[in-house]
């Protein structure tokens, strides 16, 4: 599965890839982008605009007025992205979060204090997603931080559904997630 | 901080990048013509990132466009140079070569 | 020591202490060394939920450290529109707040902390305006109680009054890392002491003894973080013979781990450290710059930062200017965040595409030039901060102007670094070579322009306490705009911009050369952006040169040529990378020498035998063996663990050759020392036991490194003679 289907219904949809489907978010971006105002926060120093201008322009002429419709902020650590989704009102415009875990997995803050973190950022990600469809991207941990997967697992279990970009098995051993050792996900390369 | 957007460097590799199918199927003297023009925009990559265009391509499209121009106006300047020395009018000279 | 005495003298070390409160070491005017002891109470404060606050105070009640607890309302958050109420904590003994600090943040994860984590050099600057080695006049009791401190100078004293200093220097016979040191080798003044290491215990008693004796207030070793130190202190509690390395009595050194990380997009190693009470040790080989501006650097940076001198000596990137600001911070009354939650404010994706670049760069018009000026902005970052007052709490504007309003956090505390450096260097221009102060002045200025540098990028570190996106976009955008004025500038006086890299211009005009030729621009360019800006020197020639992929493509910062007072300016060639063969530079260096001599462009070609007959003379000493082993080695960092290459680079290599005769583990961020070899792995690690076969040394190889560098200059100065092959070194200009 290449493509992420438009979410249009208040919803949490959590995609995990390799990359945190990077290409797949921003294109995402784009269509949603041509239709109406969106809500994106950057955990990953991810948003490349120009594929996102790009794909705009294939869409519609007035490309400016379209990536005006996109507010965006950046979190560079853990407590950043914790803040920004603090601040974020409910509301029916689509927010988007790439890659959330991103600064999770960072080594300088230690695993408890991000698994801490995150159990207050998911009650936010499901407050937005009563009011207007919420689609946040992760990556599965990289090889150096394996023992970071519970962060992973805590994600998916509070998402309405998840768009396995992963290979399914991968996934459905993500979710069982006995120990990260045991696993065959994937880990992420970088 | 890392930076979020690509270097105006690597967005310009990346728009070459995306012409490779195109130029593959160039004939080899085209494709070295395509390298030129390619290369002739590098100059002006510090322009294009101060542009700061949503789409970079348009910018470094103009910025051949402009190296073009700069060399017609040369080779325009050294053609009315040569005439001059050999004592022919331009005028004259396009309706030979229209008449070749 | 008499009831109530007065003592003036300089102070030397700062510390908590469980007993004293904060331990102060003065060396007097009396060419003693007084250890003082102070109060010193220390404040931390909380901001959350009144009920969550209210379960906090019962909680540090309910603690057996001593406390004072308060509501404050009169410090702010600058990253707040308005002020809270907090609760104040005040630690009446400063060694109980780490701790009790630790306790409280994990019970209470949901509060917000302020000056939670601030050094106590910080904390006591901040009160009493010290710094290293500043001037005090003391009052203090029989038994060292200070009753009242006055600090004499400021840390932007031109010329500060400096104490004799006794130094101890010690290091081994042989690098550790090259082989097996058999002796210490010790130096103070005209003292020399040779100490074998075996046995143990003579040694361990002999420098007991000289420690003793000569009582040194700076240790200077080589390697003693590293290998020096831990090892004495092994073998002192091996032979339970405490060692003195403290002048404090009772107790440890401080010590700190190795480890690897990320800074500046690069990966970093810093090895282990080792630091001392009542007495500074500094690793020459373990401090930053320290070949740059040694022992003078790093007092001026302890100077200006407040940091205690041993860790001024150890200072990474940012730390120097993050210190500057808390310290601000606290005398202003500002709260200094503990984790930094403040974040970037919405944009849109045109914004942050107009927003998120770098400096400007220019590409530049490859050729080689006379009659050009090298125009620089001064400290441009740090000046633009300053003029345009660009700080977290004055929210910069899209577009920032220089302005004269009430400075904020960030400008105030660079404008009298920024000062300090302006002055200095105005001094030093109009210094005679033969002045003594040249040297120090020097030193001190390489401190100060390495923290100012850090500064910007500090203001966009993700985990700086006073940092800030738009405030780091801020900057760039001024700075881009700066140039863009400036080139109108130049080209209104009919000057040519050859190129323009961040905060440099180089402008050609023909006939341009002396310094009233550039005066208007100069003046003109100040007047248009109100940033100050100078002319770094006249050319006699420059050549900018392309890419090495593509000949036909500019690439910025690339360049070399000769100012008219002789001296020569390379940036981006062969002699100035890291990893070039000390040989390899040295015979490009020398080349641009030769050129160097011609008086302008037109002359370079009557240069051109010269060159190339230096150039035959380093090919043949290389090719008869006479080239010294030492100047062919290669020193590479490794990027990465070496499990994780999957095509291992030359200095990956080396490193593993290593790892499997001695064992040695290198990690990334360090560096490996290597020489090229013939066959197979084809590189020498310089660090093993065996040296390496002089027969081996792959000549082939840093010939073609040499024909690389020679290439370099003759093809940017344009001075290659059209039929290649009359050359007596046929070979070099094939490719």
């Amino acid at each position: 599965m290449n493509e992420l289907a438009l979410p249009i219904e208040p919803q949490l949809l959590v995609v995990v890839a390799p990359h945190a489907a990077r290409d797949q978010m921003l294109e995402l971006a784009a269509t949603l982008a041509v239709r109406g105002p969106l809500r994106v926060v950057d955990a990953g120093n991810q948003f490349n605009a120009y594929p996102v201008a790009r794909a705009v322009r294939r869409h519609t002429a007035r490309m400016r007025a379209a990536l005006e419709n996109i507010r965006l902020a950046r979190g560079f650590t853990c407590y950043q992205v914790l803040a920004m989704l603090e601040q974020l009102q409910p509301s029916s415009q689509p927010t988007l979060v790439f890659d959330l875990l991103a600064t999770f997995y960072d080594e300088d803050v230690p695993l408890p204090q991000s698994l801490e973190l995150l159990d207050q950022v998911l009650p936010h990600l499901s407050a937005l997603s009563k009011a207007g469809p919420v689609v946040v991207s992760a990556r599965p941990p990289g090889t150096v931080v394996a023992e970071r997967l519970p962060l992973l697992q805590k994600l998916l279990d509070g998402a309405d559904a998840v768009y396995p970009l992963l290979p399914p098995e991968a996934l459905q051993a993500a979710r069982r997630l006995p120990a990260p050792r045991q696993l065959g996900l994937p880990l992420d390369p970088d | 901080m890392g930076r979020t957007l690509p270097s105006i460097t690597q967005t310009f590799m990346q728009e070459e990048q995306a012409f490779a199918r195109f130029r593959r199927a160039l004939r080899r003297s085209d494709q070295l013509v395509l390298d030129d023009l390619f290369a002739s925009a590098r100059s002006h990559l510090a322009a294009a990132a101060y542009a700061a265009h949503a789409l970079p391509m348009e910018t470094f499209l103009l910025a051949m466009l402009l190296e073009e121009h700069k060399e017609v106006t040369r080779l325009r300047s050294l053609v009315e140079e040569l005439l001059e020395k050999t004592g022919k009018t331009g005028e004259a000279d396009e309706s030979d070569d229209a008449g070749e | 020591m008499t009831p109530a005495s007065e003592l003036t003298g300089w102070l030397f070390d700062l510390y908590a202490d469980p007993q004293d409160g904060v331990t102060l070491w003065l060396l007097g005017d009396d060419g003693r060394r007084h250890r003082l002891r102070q109060a010193f109470p220390i404040t931390f404060y909380a901001a959350g939920p009144p009920a969550r606050l209210r379960e906090l105070c019962r909680f540090l009640k309910s603690q057996p450290v001593p406390v004072e607890l308060a509501r404050e309302e009169r410090r702010r958050d600058l990253f707040q529109p308005s002020r809270q109420p907090l609760l104040a904590v005040r630690v009446l003994l400063a060694s109980d707040q780490p701790r009790l600090f630790r306790q409280v943040a994990r019970r209470f994860p949901d509060l917000t902390y302020y000056d939670a984590d601030v050094h106590l050099s910080l904390r006591h600057a901040a009160v009493y305006g010290t710094f290293p080695l500043a001037r005090c006049r003391v009052q203090a009791g029989p038994d060292g109680t200070v009753t009242a401190l006055e600090v004499l100078d400021s840390p932007w004293d031109l010329d500060p009054p400096r104490p004799e200093l006794r130094i101890l220097e010690m290091e081994p016979d042989v690098d550790p890392a090259r082989g097996e040191p058999a002796a210490l080798e010790l130096r103070s003044g005209r003292l020399r002491y040779r100490l074998p290491l075996r046995p143990a215990r003579p040694l361990l008693v002999n420098l007991r003894a000289i420690l003793q004796r000569l009582d040194p207030d700076l240790l200077l070793t080589n390697r003693g973080d590293t290998w020096l130190l831990p090892l004495l202190l092994d073998l002192s509690e091996e032979h339970d013979l405490p060692l003195p390395l403290n002048r404090a009595p009772g107790r440890g050194v401080a010590r700190r781990g190795e480890r690897s990380y990320f800074s500046y997009g690069r990966i970093v190693y810093r090895g282990s450290q080792v630091m001392l009470f009542g007495r500074w040790h500094i690793d020459r080989a373990n401090a930053m710059m320290w070949n740059d501006y040694a022992l003078e650097g790093v007092l001026e940076s302890a100077r200006v930062t407040s940091l205690p001198v041993q860790e001024a000596a150890r200072l990474s990137p940012g730390t120097g200017i993050s210190s500057m600001q808390i310290r601000q911070a606290l005398v202003q009354g500002v709260l200094v965040p503990w984790r930094k939650q403040q974040s970037e404010q919405p944009k849109t994706a045109l914004q942050l595409i107009e927003s998120d670049q770098g400096g400007m760069v220019y590409q530049p018009l490859i050729g080689v030039y006379s009659s050009v000026g090298a125009l620089d902005f001064i400290s441009m970052y740090p000046s633009i901060m300053v003029r345009c007052n660009i700080s977290p709490e004055t929210v910069p504007l899209r577009h920032v102007e220089p302005s004269d309003a009430d400075p904020g956090l960030v400008p105030r505390t660079l404008a009298p670094l920024l000062e300090k450096r302006v002055a200095l260097k105005h001094r030093l221009a109009g210094m005679p070579g033969w002045d003594p102060r040249r040297a120090t002045d020097k030193a001190r200025s390489s401190a100060q322009k390495w923290l100012l540098v850090t500064c910007f990028g500090y203001l966009g570190y993700k985990n700086a306490r006073f940092g800030q996106i738009e405030a780091h976009e801020a900057v760039t955008a001024y700075g881009r705009e700066a140039l863009m004025r400036a080139k109108e500038a130049a080209e209104d006086h009919g000057f040519t911009v050859l190129h323009m890299y961040v905060d440099g211009l180089w402008l050609h005009r023909p006939g341009a050369s002396q310094p009233a030729d550039f005066e208007p621009v100069l003046m003109d360019i100040l007047e248009r952006t109100g940033l100050p800006v100078s002319l770094d020197g006249i050319y006699k020639w420059v050549a900018f040169l392309p890419s090495r992929v593509d000949e036909r493509t500019p690439v910025p910062n690339r360049y070399f040529g000769a100012f008219q007072d002789g001296s020569i300016k390379v940036r981006g060639l062969a002699c100035r990378r890291h990893d070039s063969p000390a040989w390899v530079g040295s015979l490009q260096m020398r080349l641009i020498e030769i050129f160097a001599k011609a008086g302008s462009a037109e002359e370079l070609p009557d240069y051109l035998n010269e060159a190339l007959n230096s150039l035959h003379r380093d090919l043949t000493a290389l090719s008869e063996g006479r080239v010294p082993l030492e100047e062919l080695l290669v020193t590479q960092r490794l990027s990465r663990a070496l499990d994780r290459y999957t095509s291992p680079s030359p200095a990956a290599r080396a490193a593993l050759q290593l790892r499997q005769v001695t064992g040695r583990e290198m990690r990334p961020g360090q560096k490996v020392r290597f020489l090229f070899t013939r066959g197979e792995p084809g590189v020498h690690a310089w660090d093993l036991p065996e040296p390496p076969d002089p027969r081996q040394i792959d000549r082939e190889r840093y010939r073609e490194l040499a024909l690389r560098a020679a290439r370099e200059v003759l093809e940017g100065l344009r001075v290659l003679p059209p039929e290649p092959t009359l050359l007596p070194l046929e070979k070099y200009t094939r490719r």
